[in-house]
């Protein structure tokens, strides 16, 4: 008999499947792009309000000089449409060498102040977990209220990955002391476009 | 009021039968106090916890029901100890529920046991006693988790006039008695019991009173050999307004 | 060091106590983690209802195992993705071998499994020739120092930074740097794993959650280095263990809410990462193979016994850190994988009762665990049951047997007993003398070592009471 066969042969036999209690969720008070942007700067995130879709490239132009950012900047293909001669960037996927990566969250969960990342061809992953600086554009419209919310959007398209991001990347491993900018970004800063 | 049959019993724990018999006396003594005819029936012994904590489910089961026996003519069973109680309450129950000739007079008997903290309050006990001093009070895991007595014994010293009373700053954690434990892991126990102690230290606390005695054995005996000059007493003997007695561990 | 067995606990416990450098290590990750939990409760006013919904989550899982998985690995395949199962830990490193074969790796970039320690990985892979590195810095850590984790969601909890200091200067090639603080030694590692990410050829990870409806695995980390394991490299292998599966996407969610407030105090972590199956024809990147390996490696058996709730866990690490016992010696004194309450249930359960019997026995039933589990796993209650197998199986000391077994008689017959206790009293007195309290000759052993013995002052409570209602007649 295979392992297969074998593991679930022991496994056979659970009680009929019931009908379950409606999940519970908590409840989310106001406004969620409210609460989903101080979600998000209590993890150490920061957050930049813009009217307009077409004010991205500016808000990266600023972002590199403010941080004094000189090396290469890689932008989603989604982003691709945008005025980028000022900033130069590769769009795509990108390897070791880029600063900054600028990608485009599908949406947000105002529950946590997640930031909603789908693979795909327009939203390759590495942007999200390369670069030094990672740059986010989110749309107001597109934020939910709960993380459930988000994950219907694994039914609906089911992408290679769906990344949460909450924040940059953290450890806690010495001396239980959180420090920002363990193995991916050092900085997470978010455009919401309204 | 002599003439009454005494309906509540004391469950005297086996511990304060050998080590501190005036725990017994000032419960008996602070139930009278309370309104109620209350006396110790002698065929009690322990209540099984090392038994049923030491993996002997059949010893625990023939104790337990030696213990529901002795104790059926009572309406309730006060316990000056909150693990004893806590295994007379919630363990019995489950170690008999199923014996067809005992699950129910478990369950009845269960019902019937309350912590002497507990009893005291519910019964509206009004103290009239002094003493000038800081108290910090040791919350017993068992009376925690177990029980749910949680604000009894607070209340009870709160009566106390001039009489400060404080916590350990982590008032859940454990002090390391954990019965047999104690025994077997020494070298652990004596940690927990310090992180105990000098929580208790900070607290500025000159008496340390708690509602089970295995915990307070624990930590008078390692206070005594650290040489904090700390005194120790059972709620039940701060209740009886008895403070001027020597604690435990302390000569006559 | 690190690297001891259950068998040998109190040694290994006695040992740890005396190392004044764990005791500040594991003093400030107690009230870290206790202190962040609590205040993530107190954040969330329904935090204790959602336990209970997870509980309910995690008892639907566990009654249908065999669907689930079956459904999961169907999804698995429909992504495009790989599903093994392995009934023993020898079978989970066979197949990860030959996966590793199969796609010519030479460097693997390992994100933190328990799983994988339970399987004793890293091993098997460096026999067949593999360069290994674990990536989440606490393992990093441990793997340097030659240790194993002491805390399943803080590997390195029980290192001072001057001792990673020490560490990486020992272990790590090129100049001297200055590594004095903790953001040298976070970028220090962060330099070094890189190069691993980019060179590794197979990524491994282990799972927090699987998804049934989606074939999903779900990664928990705050650290990014999983999602590196598993975007960089060609390959990702999922580890994980078969009771980690839940039916779909809302009952993950309701898992997720619990999961890191109980283990960290975070809502929710850095990263949650869904991964279903391997790069799709059009993606600009990520793994072109994705494999999971399912284990049972005893969970099967344990599901059909008496601690099928042991199964519900979803290894916050919660119990550990509410724990007094693994606060005063930390986990490398259980000398197991697994450490502290949940440990204690699931080592000898898995490694056998006579091997592990200390674990059990190791726990004052304080109940704290029980308390802070998110999925109300009764933890006291099944160490309860582990000492009755032990006790049934005639493993425990004999000694032990011997004393219980004593006690239970003499305490069956109330006369025998009473005039016992009134020698044993009379004993005790009589070695306390005018002192109150017995500091030598202790009849108890293990007592007396650093503790006195509060002697009683008279006789006992009922060599001294009279019944009153005997005086006052009958009572019929
Ligand atoms: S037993 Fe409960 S508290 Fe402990 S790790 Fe598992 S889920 Fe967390």
């Amino acid at each position: 008999m295979s392992a297969r066969d074998s593991i679930l042969a022991k496994l056979h036999g659970g009680p009929p499947v019931k009908r379950r209690d409606p999940p519970l969720r908590p409840a989310v008070h106001g406004d969620p792009v409210r609460l989903f942007v101080s979600r998000l700067q209590a993890a150490a995130a920061s957050c930049e309000h813009l009217a307009r879709l077409g004010q991205v490239p500016d808000a990266v132009s600023a972002y590199r000089c403010a941080h004094q950012l000189g090396g290469p900047v890689a932008v989603a293909p989604a982003l691709a449409g945008l005025a980028w001669s000022g900033v130069g960037p590769t769009i795509g996927s990108c390897d070791e060498n880029v600063d900054l990566g600028v990608s485009l969250a599908q949406a947000g969960v105002a529950e946590t102040g997640s930031l909603v990342m789908l693979s795909g061809p327009d939203t390759p992953t590495r942007l999200n977990f390369l670069p030094d600086h990672h740059l986010v554009v989110v749309h107001t419209a597109s934020i939910l209220r709960h993380l459930e919310d988000a994950l219907l959007l694994l039914d609906a398209s089911l992408p290679r990955a769906l990344n949460l991001i909450t924040g940059p990347s953290r450890t806690a491993d010495v001396e239980q002391t959180i420090q920002l900018g363990a193995h991916g970004p050092r900085a997470l800063h978010v455009l919401l476009i309204k | 009021m002599s003439a009454r049959h005494p309906d509540t019993a004391l469950f005297v724990t086996c511990l304060v039968d050998l080590y501190r018999p005036q725990v017994g006396f000032a419960s008996l003594q602070l139930l009278e106090r309370a309104g109620m005819t209350a006396e110790a029936p002698p065929a009690q012994t322990c209540c099984g916890q090392p038994a049923f904590n030491g993996g002997d489910r059949a010893g625990a089961q023939a104790i337990a029901k030696q213990v529901i026996a002795s104790f059926a003519e009572y309406a309730q069973v006060v316990v000056p100890s909150g693990s004893c109680a806590g295994m007379m309450r919630r363990h019995y129950p489950e170690l008999l529920a199923h014996d067809p000739a005992w699950a129910a007079r478990a369950r009845d008997f269960a019902a019937k046991v309350v912590e002497l903290s507990e009893c005291l309050v519910q019964a509206g006990i009004n103290l009239h006693m002094a003493w000038p001093g800081k108290v910090c009070f040791h919350h017993s895991c068992a009376v925690l988790r177990e029980m749910e007595v949680q604000g009894q014994p607070l209340k009870l010293l709160a009566q106390v006039r001039g009489l400060e009373v404080t916590e350990p700053v982590d008032r859940e954690a454990c002090c390391g008695f954990g019965g047999v434990f104690s025994v077997k892991y020494p070298d652990i126990a004596i940690r927990l019991a310090d992180d105990k102690l000098d929580d208790v230290k900070a607290s500025g606390a000159e008496l340390l009173v708690a509602g089970d005695l295995g915990c307070l054995l624990h930590l008078a005996g390692r206070a005594s050999r650290r040489g904090d000059p700390l005194r120790v007493f059972h709620l039940a003997e701060v209740l009886a307004d008895q403070l001027d007695q020597p604690g435990i561990g302390e000569g006559a | 060091m690190g690297k001891g067995s259950p068998r040998d606990f109190k040694r290994q416990a006695g040992v740890a106590l005396k190392d004044p450098a764990l005791r500040i290590a594991l003093g400030r990750a107690r009230s870290g983690f206790v202190e962040k939990r609590t205040q993530a409760r107190r954040q969330l006013p329904e935090f204790d209802r959602l336990c209970a919904a997870a509980t309910r989550v995690r008892d639907h899982s566990i009654d249908h195992l065999d669907t689930l998985l079956v459904r999961f690995e169907q999804e698995v395949l429909a992504a495009g993705g790989q599903v093994h199962w392995a009934a023993t830990a020898a079978e989970a490193r066979q197949i990860i071998s030959g996966i590793c074969s199969d796609a010519g790796a030479r460097v693997v970039a390992k994100g933190k499994s328990m799983v994988g320690e339970e399987i004793a990985l890293n091993p098997a892979l460096e026999a067949d020739g593999l360069t290994v590195v674990e990536t989440d810095l606490g393992e990093y850590i441990v793997q340097l120092a030659k240790e194993r984790p002491s805390h399943i969601i803080a590997p390195a909890v029980h290192k001072t930074r001057e001792q990673v200091a020490a560490l990486f200067a020992r272990r790590h090639e090129g100049p001297r740097r200055d590594l004095s603080g903790i953001p040298e030694l976070v970028d220090e590692a962060r330099r070094v794993l890189r190069r691993a990410f980019l060179s590794a050829d197979v990524g491994i990870t282990g799972a927090n959650l699987l998804i049934a409806d989606t074939g999903t695995s779900v990664l928990v980390t705050n650290e990014g280095n999983g999602d590196l394991c598993a975007t960089l490299p060609d390959t990702h292998v999922v580890i994980a263990g078969i009771d980690k599966v839940v039916a779909n996407a809302t009952d993950a969610a309701t898992v997720l809410r619990v999961l890191a407030r109980s283990a960290t105090g975070q809502p929710i972590t850095a990263y949650t990462s869904f991964f279903s199956g391997p790069k799709r024809a059009e993606d600009l990147d990520g793994p072109k193979h994705f494999h999971v390996v399912l284990l049972d490696n005893g969970r099967a058996d344990i599901r059909q016994g008496r601690y099928r709730d042991m199964l519900r866990c979803i290894r916050c690490g919660a119990c550990l850190n509410h724990c007094p016992v693994y606060t005063a010696v930390g986990g490398h004194a259980y000398g197991a994988v697994y450490p502290g309450p949940m440990g204690a249930v699931l080592t000898p359960l898995q490694w056998g009762l006579r091997e592990s019997r200390d674990l059990p026995n190791a726990c004052t039933l304080n109940g704290r665990c029980a308390d802070v589990c998110p999925v109300h796993i009764p933890l006291p209650a099944l160490l309860r049951q582990l000492r009755e197998d032990i006790h049934d199986a005639k493993v425990e000391g004999r000694m032990q047997r011997w004393l219980l077994g004593r006690w239970v008689r003499l305490a069956l017959q109330p006369d025998r007993y009473r005039r016992v206790t009134a020698q044993v009293a009379g004993l005790l007195r009589r070695l306390a003398g005018a002192r109150g309290r017995v500091s030598r000759l202790l009849p108890i052993p293990g007592w007396g070592r650093g503790r006195d013995m509060p002697a009683p002052a008279g006789k006992t409570f009922f060599q001294q009471y009279r019944t009153p209602s005997k005086s006052s007649g009958d009572r019929s």
